[in-house]
C-alpha cells in the first residue's frame, strides 16, 4: 500500500530502519546544503567504529528557490539518509524493501540503478554508486563513500539519500510539489509555500553582502580557534555556517567565477581539518562505539 | 574439461563491462598458457550484474614438464669425485638423487645439470589459483572497496560461481567464496539457481529472466524500437551509441512507448532530443522521412512488470518535467537579444589572464575574418564570418546551455536564426566546434571553416601567450584536441594556409588588449606541427612523415600530398639508391661544407669532367619541371621528375671527386650539390626515407 501523505512516508522509512537496527537520529540544527553535512554522516563516517543510523534532513540550496513558482524545484527540501557503517552485504536489498515500505513495489515499478558517482569538493569527499531510477525518476543517491575530507575510510558505509519530494509526487500522482499532501487535510504548499517565496526574495535580492562576506570570514576564523582548542564539534558547527553563508553569496550573485574557487578551496581546507582533527578525538576517546570484547 | 566461472556483482557502470569481459578472457587464456593447460574454446558473456565466461574443450590435464636444469659449477659440486653440500642442496631442490646429476658443459665452463621431470597435475587443481588471480588482475577505470574488505573492484562482489566438470572449484575474493550457484534476474527470479555446466547454466539464465549476450541484448533492443516506432508511423532516430550504452544497462530489454503532448515540438530538434536522451536514456522517434520529430520516444526497461502502463505513465511525468523546463529555458532565452548577451559575456571569465568570454568574441572576430581573407573570400562571406565569430559564444549564457551544456554551439544557431541573422552566419556559430573528436566531420562550410579556425587558434595561441603550455600530464583546455581540429579543417581547405601565417594572425587579435604575447610564433608553430607529426602516424611511416616535415612546409594539404606521393614512389625500385645518393648529397654538405659560401652560381666554366656538366644540366631541367609542377601541386609528378635525376647524380659520384684539391673547383662542386638538396627539399629530405 502506497504511503498517502508526506508524512506517513516518513514514518514508514524510520520505521523500517529502526527495525533493522538503526539509531534514528535528528537533523543537525544549523543550516547546511545536503543530510551528508550532518555530523551523523561527514564524522562518524570516519573511523573504526561501526555506526547505522537514519534521520530525516532538511537541506537549503539557496540558488535551486524559484520564488515557489516552479512546480519542481525549491529552495530548501527534505532528504532522508541512511547510513549503514560498514554497508552490509544486502544492504540493495535492504532499501529495496524500504521501498516496498512505502509502496513502490519492484514488480510493479521499473527499478534501477545507473552509475552515478559522487564527489563533493567542498567536504573533500567521493564516493562510488548509482542513482536509483523508478519508472526513470531519480528518487534515491546511493553511494559507497570511499573518502570524507580528504581521508580514506575504513570500513565503507554505504549511503543511501532518498529524495522526498520526488518520491512522494510519484506516490501521490501530483505534478506539483505545493500540491502533496503534508498531512491529512494540509497541503505541502500551504506548511511551505510562503517560506519558498520569502527566501527566494532574501537569497537573490536581500541578503546583505557586505554581513556575509563579513561572517565568512568570522566563521572561518572561529573555526579554526576552535579546532586549535580541540573543541572539534563547535568547530564543525562553524564550517557548516561557514559554507551555508557561502551559498547564500552565491545566490546573490556576489561571487565570481575565480573568487567561487578560493571559497570553495578555503572550506575544503575547513572540512580536511576537521575530519582529522574528529578522528584524532575519537581515537582520544577509545573509539566509543567499537564493540567491547 | 568444462568450466562455468560468473562474478555475481552490484550494477556495473555500462561502459565497463565489455572491456572487462575482454581482459577477463585474456587472462584466464594467459594463465592457462602458463600453466601449461590448454585453455580451450573461451567464451564470454555479461550483463549489468555478472561477468560470465565458459569454456569448453579445454584441457584436463597439465602437460607433463621435461628438461634439464643446470647447478652449480661442478669443481663446487664435486671435490675429489665426491658431491659437495652444494651438489646435493641443488639435487635436494630438483628432487632428484645426487647420483642422477650429471655434467655439462656451457660457454660459462663446465656445470652440474639435473634432468628434471613434472607430471602435470590436473586442471581442477590448478583452476582456483587460476580463477583467483583473475579477480585482482581485472582492471576498471574506476574501482571501490566495500564493507571491512580492503579488496577493490568496479562495484561490490556478491557471489561467484565457478563450477569445472560438476564440481565446484574452490575460490575466494573478499570474502565470498565460490559455490554451484546462478541468481536470475533481480527481481523476477532473485532465488539462488543450481549450475553443474555449460548447458544447464545459459538454459537456466534464459528462464530466469536474464539475456546473457549483450549483443543479443542490442539485437532485441534494435528490432524492439524499431517496433515501437512504426507502431505510432514513425523511425527511431539513429544513435548507436545509445543502444548500446542502454544494452549494458539491462538484463532483460523490454520496450514501452511515451507519446508527449505536441505542444514541445515548437523546441528546435536537439533539445528534445537532449531532454530525452542525456538524462533519461530515451530514444526520440521521427518521422520515417527524417524531416521533423513525432512526439513520442521510446523507452527501454528491465523489468517485466505486472502493467507496463504503469512503468509508461511514470516516465512520461519525468519526461513532461523536463520537457517543461527546457520549454521555460528556451522561451526565456528567446525574450533576450543577442546583444545583450554579448554584453553578458564580459562576466564569463574564459581563462583568467586571456579576459573575458566578451574579449575571446571580439578576437575571434577579426581573426575569422582575417582568415577569410587570406582564403579570397569575398566580402559577404567575410563578413559573414566576423559576424558569426563576434555572436559564437551568446548561447553559452543562456538557460538552455547552462542546463544541457552539450547544446553549445547549436543553441547559439537557433538563437541566430530566430534573431534573423543570415543563415551562413548561424550555420557557422552552429559549426564552430568542429570536429571536437576523430570520428567528427569538419564544418561544412568555409565560412564556417574560419570561424572554427578562430575558436581553436585563439585558445592555443592565448594560452602559449600567457605561459599555459600543454605537457604530457595536462592539458586542461584540450589544447591537443583543437590543434588536432585546426589540422585537419587546413586538410579539406581548397586554399592552401601556411601554420605561419595563420598563428601570426591569431597572435596579432591579441595585440589590443595584451600588447605583446609570451614566447614565440615558432613556439606555436612547433606545437601544430609536433600535432601533425602524429596525425600523419596514421596514415605513413615514421620515416617518411619526417621526411616530408623536415623541409619545414607548415601548408597542411601539401603536407598530405607529399607523403602520399612519397609514400607510394618510395617502393620503385630505382627510389632507394636514389636516396642512397641523396643521402651521400646530405652528408658531405653537412661535414664538408662548413664555411664555405654555397650561396653563389654554379660556373659551367670550372667543371673538369663531363659528369659535371650532364648533372648540372639534369639539375636545370629539374628545376625548371618542379617549378610548374609545385604551381599544379602536383607532388607525385615532382618525385618522379627528382627520380629522373639518379643516374645523373650516380655518374657524377663515380666521375669525380668532390673534395677537389683546386678550392674553386671544389666550391664550384659543393654549389651544384647544394642546388640539388634545394630541389629536393621541395618536396622531401629523402635521405631520411629507409626505401
Amino acid at each position: 500500500m502506497a504511503a498517502k501523505t508526506f508524512q506517513e512516508m516518513i514514518l514508514r522509512l524510520q520505521n523500517f530502519w529502526a527495525d533493522r537496527g538503526c539509531v534514528i537520529q535528528q537533523p543537525w540544527d544549523v543550516e547546511k546544503g545536503a543530510g551528508t553535512y550532518n555530523a551523523a554522516t561527514f564524522l562518524r563516517a570516519l573511523g573504526p567504529e561501526p555506526w547505522n543510523v537514519a534521520y530525516v534532513e532538511p537541506c537549503r540550496r539557496p540558488t535551486d528557490g524559484r520564488y515557489g513558482e516552479n512546480p519542481n524545484r525549491l529552495g530548501s527540501y527534505y532528504q532522508f539518509q541512511v547510513l549503514l557503517k560498514p554497508g552490509p552485504d544486502d544492504v540493495l536489498d535492504l532499501y529495496w524493501e524500504s521501498m516496498k515500505a512505502i509502496g513502490i513495489d519492484p514488480m510493479d515499478h521499473d527499478l534501477r540503478l545507473v552509475e552515478d558517482d559522487w564527489e563533493q569538493p567542498t567536504l573533500g569527499a567521493w564516493g562510488l554508486g548509482w542513482e536509483v531510477w523508478v519508472d526513470g525518476m531519480e528518487a534515491t543517491q546511493f553511494t559507497y563513500f570511499q573518502q570524507v575530507g580528504g581521508i580514506e575510510l575504513d570500513p565503507i558505509p554505504a549511503e543511501i539519500t532518498y529524495g522526498l519530494e520526488r518520491i512522494a509526487m510519484f506516490l501521490q500522482d501530483v505534478d506539483n510539489v505545493y500540491d502533496l499532501v503534508w498531512a491529512p487535510g494540509v497541503t505541502y504548499g500551504q506548511i511551505r509555500h510562503q517560506e519558498e517565496v520569502e527566501f527566494s526574495h532574501f537569497h537573490f535580492e536581500d541578503a546583505d553582502v557586505d554581513h556575509h562576506l563579513r561572517w565568512f570570514e568570522d566563521y572561518e576564523a572561529n573555526a579554526r580557534e576552535l579546532m586549535g582548542k580541540g573543541l572539534v564539534l563547535p568547530a564543525y558547527d562553524f564550517i557548516m555556517k561557514a559554507s551555508h553563508t557561502f551559498n547564500v553569496l552565491d545566490a546573490r550573485g556576489a561571487i565570481s567565477v575565480t573568487e567561487r574557487q578560493k571559497y570553495i578551496g578555503r572550506i575544503r581546507g575547513l572540512s580536511r581539518g576537521i575530519a582529522k582533527a574528529y578522528l584524532g578525538k575519537r581515537e582520544e576517546l577509545g573509539f566509543p562505539l567499537l564493540p567491547t570484547t | 574439461m568444462e568450466l562455468v566461472f560468473e562474478i555475481g556483482c552490484e550494477e556495473l557502470p555500462a561502459s565497463f563491462i565489455r572491456p572487462a569481459l575482454e581482459e577477463m578472457k585474456a587472462l584466464y587464456e594467459e594463465a592457462c598458457r602458463e600453466a601449461r593447460l590448454d585453455p580451450g574454446q573461451v567464451e564470454v558473456a555479461g550483463t549489468p550484474r555478472r561477468l560470465a565466461m565458459w569454456v569448453g574443450g579445454g584441457a584436463d590435464r597439465q602437460e607433463d614438464l621435461e628438461e634439464e636444469r643446470t647447478g652449480p659449477p661442478a669443481q663446487v659440486a664435486f671435490k675429489d669425485g665426491a658431491p659437495t653440500g652444494a651438489a646435493q642442496g641443488f639435487a635436494r631442490g630438483q628432487g632428484v638423487a645426487v647420483e642422477d646429476l650429471y655434467t655439462v658443459t656451457t660457454d660459462k665452463g663446465e656445470y652440474v645439470a639435473a634432468r628434471v621431470f613434472e607430471e602435470g597435475k590436473a586442471a581442477a587443481e590448478m583452476l582456483p589459483e587460476i580463477l583467483t588471480g583473475i579477480f585482482g588482475k581485472l582492471h576498471f577505470p574506476k574501482s571501490m572497496r566495500w564493507g571491512s574488505g580492503k579488496e577493490t573492484f568496479a562495484r561490490p562482489v556478491r557471489w561467484i560461481l565457478a563450477v569445472c566438470d560438476g564440481a565446484v572449484v574452490p575460490v575466494e575474493f573478499a570474502g565470498v567464496k565460490s559455490g554451484g550457484e546462478t541468481r536470475g534476474h533481480r527481481f523476477v527470479a532473485p532465488e539462488a539457481r543450481k549450475v553443474s555446466g555449460v548447458e544447464e547454466y545459459l538454459a537456466g539464465l534464459e528462464e530466469a529472466s536474464v539475456v546473457l549476450d549483450g549483443r543479443a541484448r542490442k539485437k532485441t533492443i534494435e528490432a524492439s524500437i524499431a517496433e515501437h516506432a512504426e507502431a505510432v508511423g514513425g523511425r527511431v532516430v539513429e544513435d548507436p551509441a545509445l543502444v548500446d550504452e542502454v544494452a549494458h544497462l539491462v538484463e532483460l530489454p523490454l520496450a514501452v512507448t511515451l507519446g508527449y503532448d505536441e505542444k514541445y515540438l515548437e523546441l528546435p530538434r536537439e533539445v528534445l532530443i537532449s531532454s530525452m536522451r542525456s538524462h533519461q536514456r530515451y530514444f526520440a522517434v521521427e518521422r520515417t522521412d527524417g524531416s521533423a520529430l513525432l512526439p513520442a520516444c521510446v523507452v527501454i526497461y528491465n523489468t517485466p512488470v505486472r502493467d507496463p502502463q504503469v512503468v509508461a505513465d511514470g516516465n512520461l511525468r519525468v519526461l513532461r518535467a523536463r520537457l517543461d523546463d527546457a520549454r521555460f529555458f528556451w522561451e526565456k532565452d528567446l525574450g533576450v537579444r543577442q546583444e545583450d548577451r554579448l554584453d553578458a559575456l564580459k562576466s564569463v571569465i574564459w581563462i583568467g589572464p586571456l579576459g573575458s568570454m566578451r574579449d575571446r568574441s571580439a578576437r575571434m572576430s577579426s581573426l575569422a575574418g582575417g582568415i577569410a581573407r587570406a582564403l579570397g573570400l569575398d566580402e559577404g562571406a567575410r563578413e559573414a564570418a566576423s559576424r558569426a565569430a563576434l555572436l559564437s559564444k551568446t548561447d553559452l549564457v543562456s538557460q538552455l546551455v547552462d542546463e544541457f551544456p552539450d547544446l553549445q554551439g547549436v543553441m547559439g544557431r537557433e538563437y541566430a536564426l530566430k534573431a534573423g541573422e543570415d543563415e551562413a552566419v548561424a550555420q557557422a556559430i552552429g559549426e564552430q566546434y568542429l570536429p571536437g573528436g576523430p570520428e567528427d566531420p569538419v564544418p561544412s562550410t568555409e565560412v564556417a571553416s574560419c570561424v572554427a579556425l578562430a575558436e581553436k587558434l585563439d585558445a592555443i595561441v592565448g594560452c602559449f601567450g600567457v605561459g599555459m603550455v600543454p605537457d604530457s600530464t595536462k592539458d586542461p583546455y584540450g589544447l591537443r584536441r583543437s590543434a588536432l581540429g585546426v589540422l585537419r579543417i587546413l586538410a579539406e581547405l581548397e586554399e592552401p594556409l601556411e601554420l605561419t601565417g595563420l598563428v601570426e594572425l591569431a597572435r596579432d587579435a591579441y595585440r589590443d588588449s595584451h600588447g605583446k604575447l609570451e614566447g614565440s610564433t615558432a613556439d606555436v608553430v612547433e606545437f601544430l606541427t609536433t600535432r601533425l607529426h602524429f596525425l600523419l602516424l596514421e596514415q605513413a611511416p615514421t620515416d617518411v612523415v619526417k621526411a616530408v616535415l623536415a623541409t619545414g612546409v607548415t601548408d597542411v594539404p601539401s603536407v598530405h600530398g607529399r607523403i602520399a606521393a612519397l609514400d607510394e614512389l618510395r617502393h620503385r625500385e630505382d627510389f632507394e639508391p636514389l636516396a642512397l645518393g641523396f643521402k651521400r648529397v646530405v652528408n658531405i654538405l653537412k661535414k664538408q661544407a662548413q664555411g664555405v659560401d654555397l650561396v653563389g652560381e654554379v660556373d659551367p666554366g670550372l667543371f673538369e669532367d663531363g659528369s659535371e656538366e650532364a648533372l648540372f644540366g639534369a639539375y636545370r631541367k629539374s628545376r625548371e619541371a618542379l617549378d610548374s609542377l609545385a604551381d599544379a601541386r602536383d607532388w607525385r609528378g615532382m618525385l618522379e621528375a627528382l627520380i629522373e635525376l639518379k643516374g645523373p647524380v650516380d655518374a657524377f659520384f663515380d666521375g669525380v671527386m668532390v673534395m677537389a684539391d683546386d678550392e674553386a673547383v671544389r666550391v664550384n662542386r659543393l654549389r651544384l650539390l647544394e642546388g640539388l638538396r634545394s630541389i629536393f627539399f621541395r618536396v622531401a629530405d629523402i635521405s631520411q626515407v629507409q626505401g
